[in-house]
């Protein structure tokens, strides 16, 4: 592998903000299958995520986004390195921390339509985010009208089934879903990639009105590069397992330092680095 | 602010579809059910007590004659029906238990436990049913319980594997892994989110599992080891009868038809709910094919290359989907059909090529590619030499079975009819300026040995060697990474440039369209609101407010906006179009 980190993986964290990151990764590497098989899916990835920030992750296909999501909450086990949140490492701690950590780390995943179940209502899909045991929707209704209002969505709404309800009001409700447990860090995964554009614009604002109300902290898995600059503080770009690049979204978009930033912000048709007649060779050949 | 459109999703709503052979059932066993009731009480004297009337023939006292024992066959073979349901009831509520139960725990258990366990319920799936009840039957002892105990302990298997393989398909699904992520014991798994998903299956196998139960039940009572005298089912009947079977045939024949009434009424409610839970099934095939109406456009614009005159796509229920629009494409030009979902760009896009699905029914007043009317054409040749297709997954596009050459020169030997050779060579000649890496070994090369890119970037050459007039791309990028993106947008302008060839290009991505095409149509819901220049659309210099949302909703590369326009545009006449 060519593409080493070029520069430090962990932004330094400016004077003034003197807490731990929430969410520290250091060296993380993950390895899928076994024997002959395995492929390494992330190498030595390291990345910070401070309280109340967003934190952008974009990369192509296979970069390894998606395991690294599934590696945070818990879905599949690191091969080396640390995850360390709030101080604590991840896998160093009592079974009961363990299970209480997985609630504090929530994630939204992509698909509105596989994300609820079609035989439960949206009240017994909160009341189970709010107590996975008992799921009481009735026991739980200020809390389910609560987190349906905050989602913009009317009470109401708890009584009815998934599919009365359209892909952008879905992934309300799988937003609202996942804060209703209360969790210290969402990580949201590729939430308005299936979205028509006027309703990508809604969930985006609706997660930037969260934000500022909740203090949210977020970390932001995306392959659209302009909702991710819309979204996110900082960014980490991914690029076949390796972080390339990360640092501050403003800085990174306007000044990437990494060759691979570089030609991914070219590729984006409307950009101002886009030039359709430029003569640039593919990558297999590139790289062949 | 929300969205108020409430869809539904295709499969939930579905009506119920009755079915003759579902209704022939339930009819049969309602029948059957009936009799079970009210048999025994009625019939219970004529067809238990001994009279010294041994052996009669058909009678109006006896409609099937006596047995043996002067018995009412008819009585004996009706009263039989409530023991014989019980049990196959019974042993089919085992099945489906305890098959259950296993199939969930084993769902549940560790990796180590779960992959033996599943190998061994394949196992005893693969056994013989029979023969496993026989042998627990001959362990038990003969008698009603036994043969109850055996044919539903040799149903298990089959629930539970059934159990664990729908419920390894249900775990897959987002909201399951959600539900382990929120702290969701496993148990509460199984009965919020796995049981009531895989519910439609495994009733539909219970009907079928209880047909089979009574048959094999019978069969165990009339080889013996099932019910034993004086209690008797259909089976036990049929055993006693077997030995006057020349002297009294209608000894047999009575239970039999019983039999096969019960057995068919089952099958046949099992059947028929299996097919009424299948979504694919009972698709209706609409008698509206493509209604085409003649051209009445004498006078058509000679400098056009593509012209679209009045184009309506009408589905089978009678929406309209687009809606009467026109537009031209002149030759060499790019023209971009940029909409969200339901605009009816894909629909506009198919119709133009001919490739839309029969139900639906496509009008136009014009229909016309240079001097090629589509609305009557029936020439296979002139539409996949004139027209270009590139389509949105390049992953499905080819069929993974076969090798790539073969696919990507079909044109060129079936329609130019090229000698294979010379097809190859003109494939690797365009292969390479798409940019694909050594062509020839690409052509002996599977689908998916190619990546995404390379799919896409050969289709392109594909749909370009027999030289089309017009390249119709739907969504071509869209299930591209952009860097991949990139590549593939500067090959469509290499070929726009280098061959003059004219595109149709279809896309949700305003960059994209603004980018590449010449001239952009803004499509809503079936309608053109607005024909406008890529230059303004990049400048933003947009008229129709409906755009100008669109381009409002567009997060910015390069501009720091703290929220996104969402005001929705609605057309004066959206009540009427929608409902």
């Amino acid at each position: 592998m060519t593409h080493q980190t070029a520069t430090p993986a962990a932004p330094q964290a400016p004077a003034g903000s003197t807490d731990c990151p929430m969410l520290s990764v250091q060296d993380l590497t993950v390895v899928l299958g076994s024997g002959a098989r395995s492929a390494t899916i992330l190498k030595k990835v390291s990345l910070d995520v401070r309280r109340g920030r967003t934190v952008g992750l974009v990369g192509e296909s296979g970069s390894g986004k998606s395991t690294l999501a599934r590696t945070l909450v818990g879905a599949l086990p690191p091969s080396s390195g640390r995850i360390v949140f709030n101080g604590a490492e991840v896998g160093r701690m009592t079974r009961a921390h363990t299970r209480k950590l997985r609630r504090q780390v929530q994630l939204i995943p992509q698909d509105p339509y596989s994300s609820l179940n079609p035989r439960r209502t949206i009240g017994q899909a909160l009341a189970e985010a709010i107590d996975p045991l008992r799921a009481d929707p009735v026991r739980e209704r200020f809390r389910i009208s609560h987190w349906l209002a905050k989602v913009s969505l009317d009470p109401e709404a708890a009584g009815r089934y998934p599919h009365e309800f359209s892909g952008g009001q879905r992934q309300r409700i799988a937003i609202a879903r996942a804060l209703a447990v209360e969790p210290e860090l969402v990580i949201a995964d590729e939430i308005t990639s299936a979205l028509d554009l006027t309703t990508q614009a809604e969930i985006l604002n609706l997660l930037a009105d969260l934000r500022r109300e909740l203090g949210l902290t977020m970390l932001f898995i995306s392959h659209n590069l302009a909702v991710v600059r819309h979204v996110s503080d900082e960014v980490v770009v991914l690029y076949r397992g390796d972080v390339v690049e990360s640092g501050n979204v403003d800085r990174v978009y306007a000044a990437p330092e990494h060759p691979y930033t570089r030609r991914l912000l070219d590729s984006v048709p409307g950009g101002p680095g886009f030039n359709i007649d430029a003569d640039l060779e593919p990558a297999d050949r590139a790289a062949g | 602010m929300a969205d108020t459109a409430t869809v539904s999703a295709p499969g939930l709503k579905r009506s119920f579809r009755w079915s003759p052979g579902l209704i022939l059932g339930i009819v049969l066993m309602s029948l059957v059910a009936l009799t079970a009731v009210v048999a025994p009480l009625a019939l219970a004297g004529p067809a238990e007590t001994l009279t010294p009337d041994a052996r009669q023939g058909t009678s109006a006292a006896h409609w099937m004659g006596t047995d043996d024992f002067g018995r009412d066959i008819l009585a004996r073979s009706l009263v039989a029906a409530r023991l014989t349901l019980l049990m196959s009831l019974g042993a089919t509520a085992i099945s489906v238990l305890c098959g259950v139960v296993i199939g969930s725990a084993v769902w549940l258990a560790p990796r180590w436990i779960r992959e033996p366990a599943l190998r061994l319920i394949e196992a005893a799936v693969a056994y013989p049913s029979l023969i496993f009840a026989l042998l627990i039957a001959a362990i038990l002892g003969p008698g009603s319980t036994t043969a109850v105990v055996a044919i539903g302990v040799a149903g298990i298997p089959g629930f539970a594997r059934l159990t664990a393989n729908l419920a390894a398909s249900v775990s897959h699904r987002n909201y399951v892994s959600t539900a382990r992520l929120l702290g969701v014991p496993g148990h509460k798994i199984i009965t919020r989110h796995l049981l009531p998903n895989m519910a439609e299956p495994l009733f539909v196998m219970a009907t079928s599992s209880f047909a089979l139960s009574l048959l094999e039940i019978s069969s165990l009572s009339f080889v013996g080891l099932g019910v034993q005298s004086p209690e008797y089912d259909f089976g036990r009947l049929l055993n006693e009868g077997l030995n006057s079977i020349y002297a009294q045939p209608l000894q047999v024949v009575a239970p039999s038809l019983m039999l096969v009434v019960t057995g068919l009424g089952a099958m046949l409610i099992g059947d028929g709910l299996a097919a009424a839970a299948d979504p694919r099934g009972g698709r209706r095939h609409f008698a509206g094919r493509k209604a085409l109406s003649r051209p009445a456009s004498l006078d058509p614009a000679p400098q056009a290359l593509l012209e679209v005159d009045n184009l309506t796509v009408t589905s089978p229920a009678g929406n309209q989907i687009v809606k009467g629009i026109s537009f031209s494409i002149r030759p060499g030009e790019v023209l971009g059909l940029v909409g969200e979902s339901g605009s009816g760009k894909s629909m506009t896009a198919m119709s133009v090529a001919g490739l839309l699905a029969d139900e639906l029914s496509v009008r136009a007043r014009t229909l016309r590619l240079d001097g090629l009317d589509l609305l009557t054409t029936r020439d296979a040749k002139a539409l996949a030499t004139g027209i270009g297709l590139v389509y949105q997954d390049p992953g499905t596009t080819f069929n993974p079975a076969l090798r790539m050459g073969p696919q990507l020169t079909e044109v060129s030997r079936v329609h130019l009819k090229k000698p294979r050779r010379r097809a190859d060579t003109d494939m690797v000649e365009a292969l390479d300026d798409m940019s694909i890496q050594n062509p020839r070994l690409r052509m002996g090369q599977h689908p998916h040995e190619l990546s995404g890119g390379m799919l896409q970037r050969s289709m392109i050459a594909a749909s370009t060697v027999s030289q089309p007039k017009l390249l119709i791309a739907d969504e071509p990028t869209t299930a591209l990474d952009v860097t991949v993106q990139a590549e593939v947008l500067r090959k469509f302008r290499k070929i726009n440039k280098e061959h003059g060839t004219a595109i149709l290009f279809i896309s949700h991505d305003i960059g994209v369209v603004q980018e590449l095409c010449d001239q952009v149509l803004v499509m809503y819901r079936g309608q053109i609101l607005e024909r406008l220049s890529a230059a303004d659309l990049k400048a933003g210099n947009v008229r129709h407010p409906y755009t100008q949302a669109l381009l409002a909703a567009t997060p910015s590369m390069t501009e720091t906006t703290d929220r996104l326009a969402t005001a929705k545009w609605q057309p004066e006449d959206e009540l009427e179009t929608t409902r």
